[in-house]
């Protein structure tokens, strides 16, 4: 190359992102110019400095949880296909047009005639919602949960077994539930910042 | 001229507070929920060496319905209820002021009439114990059968909280 | 295996995520492609294998970029949930890596844009002091570093980390695009939404301020 190569071309240049001809070609240009020789070789240290010090790729913590969620919100948020109906042969599919005009004209008509309140609607052909469950996870090693709903307490039951006991020495005294120490209590401001936001 | 200017001021100001308190909408309110800390144990509930509040007896009954969480007595150690907010997370510290039991919580979704699921978290003693999206509806609650203490082991509730007026 | 409640209990133990998609062969932009032709279709366990092989240079991406780790875990979800939304808009032209991280682009421009509330109260400050958490806890990952690599690097990348915070987000985003993750100059414009032009004067701007917030640590390499 002879002439001096456009800016973009040198400044891809520098980050060493040119290949093949284009590469050889602005290589012989520079080698008259010692000075982006130099340049290229700061770009290059800097680099190295900056992807030496931050990693490119890190894991997110409980990699397997993070996959689990994210295959959940997408279950949670894709519609439930319709459920496919038998499709009926032969002259009654001409009937049905007929069939369903009269019949939403007998139920305008009827509807005219009943009182107004509440109308019972049979869904029990609608899509029924699924019910999601809940994902339970356990960060540290050797505890473990089990999840079930008990319809006994009329409550979602999540056991923990392998946690560490609370040392007995631990003191709780200091805790208070009623409400009307609370109210009154030095805490109670703290609470009612609670209330404007969170962390975060 | 002098009142018209100030009404003017105390306007602007006015309507900028509102602006900045609307802005966000992550920071509205969408629920309070409560979470409550019990003694559960087979053996003397003075055991726990602390003054335990009563538990209602619809609370007992409930939690001896299910094998897992029967036990013979159970004492309240404490109680936190926080907001529920839209886009922002809250913690709860129900035993107060220890930290012992710390439970996070965030709105996973837009809460219904019905359901409202949350994002979150048990800590104890520091430590990240437990991680779930649960659904909370009015009177159905979550029980966390947790760590064991003094011949018992804590039971950790979460439930949804009624809205309550401010105190006058 | 993950919770399968209602009514037995069972226990929630961990999976591990699946890595081997039959006819798919190694790991390199192609196989991404066959992956998504196979994710548009609806598999899904083709899919859960492209956010195996993604998800830690995204949620890497978005950690220098807004430094919460437990926001940056959540936004790496939202970046795959959004494009398993927009995976029927993808077409083969461009890399799938690319086309991540326009997602992740938007949904941390979107993310910066709030106004977040600052820590209010005593108590929520102590909760969120770092140093309160349990050191021995399973909250971070573990690094493979020996102690002695880990403070070096820990300390320089500290103080990268805090050079870069004082940087606006373009600027910022695109040193990590480039110097971190790697990308071309083309690439970064598709993914920013501008010129090459633009990602070469934000990245010269950038690099200048940071070399000189970082001038010591520079100039003894």
């Amino acid at each position: 190359m002879n002439t001096t190569p456009d800016e973009t071309t040198l400044a891809r240049w520098l980050e060493d992102e040119l290949e093949g001809d284009e590469l050889a070609a602005i290589e012989a240009w520079v080698s008259g110019h010692p000075e982006h020789l130099a340049e290229r070789e700061r770009v290059r240290k800097w680099r190295a400095m900056i992807s030496g010090a931050v990693p490119a790729a890190e894991e997110p913590p409980y990699p397997d949880f993070f996959n689990s969620r994210v295959a959940q919100a997408i279950k949670e948020s894709t519609p439930q296909p319709a459920v496919a109906t038998k499709t009926r042969a032969g002259w009654i599919k001409f009937l049905m047009p007929a069939a369903a005009c009269a019949g939403m004209m007998l139920t305008f008509w009827l509807g005219t005639k009943t009182h107004s309140g509440p109308v019972e609607v049979d869904v029990t052909g609608a899509p029924k919602a699924i019910p999601v469950e809940p994902l339970v996870y356990t960060p540290e090693k050797g505890v473990e949960a089990e999840c079930f709903s008990s319809s006994k307490a009329s409550a979602t039951v999540i056991v923990l077994n392998g946690v560490d006991a609370i040392p007995d020495e631990t003191d709780f005294s200091g805790s208070t539930t009623m409400r009307g120490l609370r109210e009154k209590d030095k805490t109670a401001a703290i609470q009612m910042d609670n209330e404007e936001g969170a962390i975060r | 001229m002098k009142l018209w200017l100030w009404m003017s001021a105390c306007g602007v100001l006015a309507s900028s507070s509102l602006t900045m308190a609307q802005e966000d909408p992550g920071k509205s309110k969408v629920g309070m929920v409560r979470v409550t800390v019990y003694h559960a144990t087979n053996g003397n509930p003075k055991d726990a060496g602390v003054k335990t509040t009563a538990v209602p007896k619809e609370t007992c009954e409930r939690l001896g319905s299910e094998a897992l969480l029967r036990f013979k007595h159970y004492g309240t150690l404490g109680q936190d209820t926080q907001p529920l907010l839209r886009s922002y997370e809250s913690w709860a510290q129900p035993l107060k002021p220890s930290e012992e039991v710390l439970v996070r919580f965030d709105a996973k979704s837009h809460p219904t009439k019905k359901t409202t699921v949350l994002d979150l978290e048990l800590w104890l003693s520091h430590k990240k114990i437990l991680k779930t999206d649960v659904h909370l509806e009015g009177n159905r609650p979550l029980f966390v059968l947790g760590p064991e203490w003094r011949k018992g082991r804590l039971i950790i509730a979460v439930a949804l909280a009624p809205e309550t007026k401010p105190a006058p | 295996m993950m919770n399968n409640s209602i009514p037995e209990p069972s226990k929630a133990e961990r999976e591990p995520a699946s890595s081997v998609v039959p006819g798919v062969s190694s790991d390199g932009p192609d196989d991404d492609l066959q992956l998504v032709a196979r994710a548009q279709q609806g598999d899904s366990r083709s899919y859960d294998l492209l956010v195996t092989r993604h998800r830690a240079r995204i949620f890497s991406m978005i950690r220098n970029m807004i430094h919460q780790e437990a926001d940056a875990w959540d936004l790496s979800q939202e970046v795959f949930i959004k494009a398993w939304n927009a995976l029927p808009r993808f077409e083969a032209k461009a890399r799938f890596s690319t086309w991540l991280y326009r997602i992740t682009h938007n949904v941390v421009y979107d993310w910066t844009r709030k106004s977040r509330i600052e820590s209010a109260g005593e108590l929520n400050d102590e909760i969120f002091d770092r140093e309160r958490i349990d050191s021995s806890s399973s909250t971070t990952p573990a690094g493979g570093e020996s102690p002695d690599e880990t403070l070096a690097l820990g300390e320089l990348r500290t103080k990268i980390s805090a050079a870069l915070a004082k940087l606006s987000p373009e600027h910022r985003e695109v040193v990590l695009f480039k110097d971190v993750q790697g990308l071309a100059y083309k690439e970064i414009a598709e993914v920013m939404e501008c010129s090459i032009g633009t990602v070469m004067s934000r990245l010269y701007y950038a690099r200048q301020k940071l070399q000189t917030m970082l001038k010591n640590e520079y100039d003894s390499r």
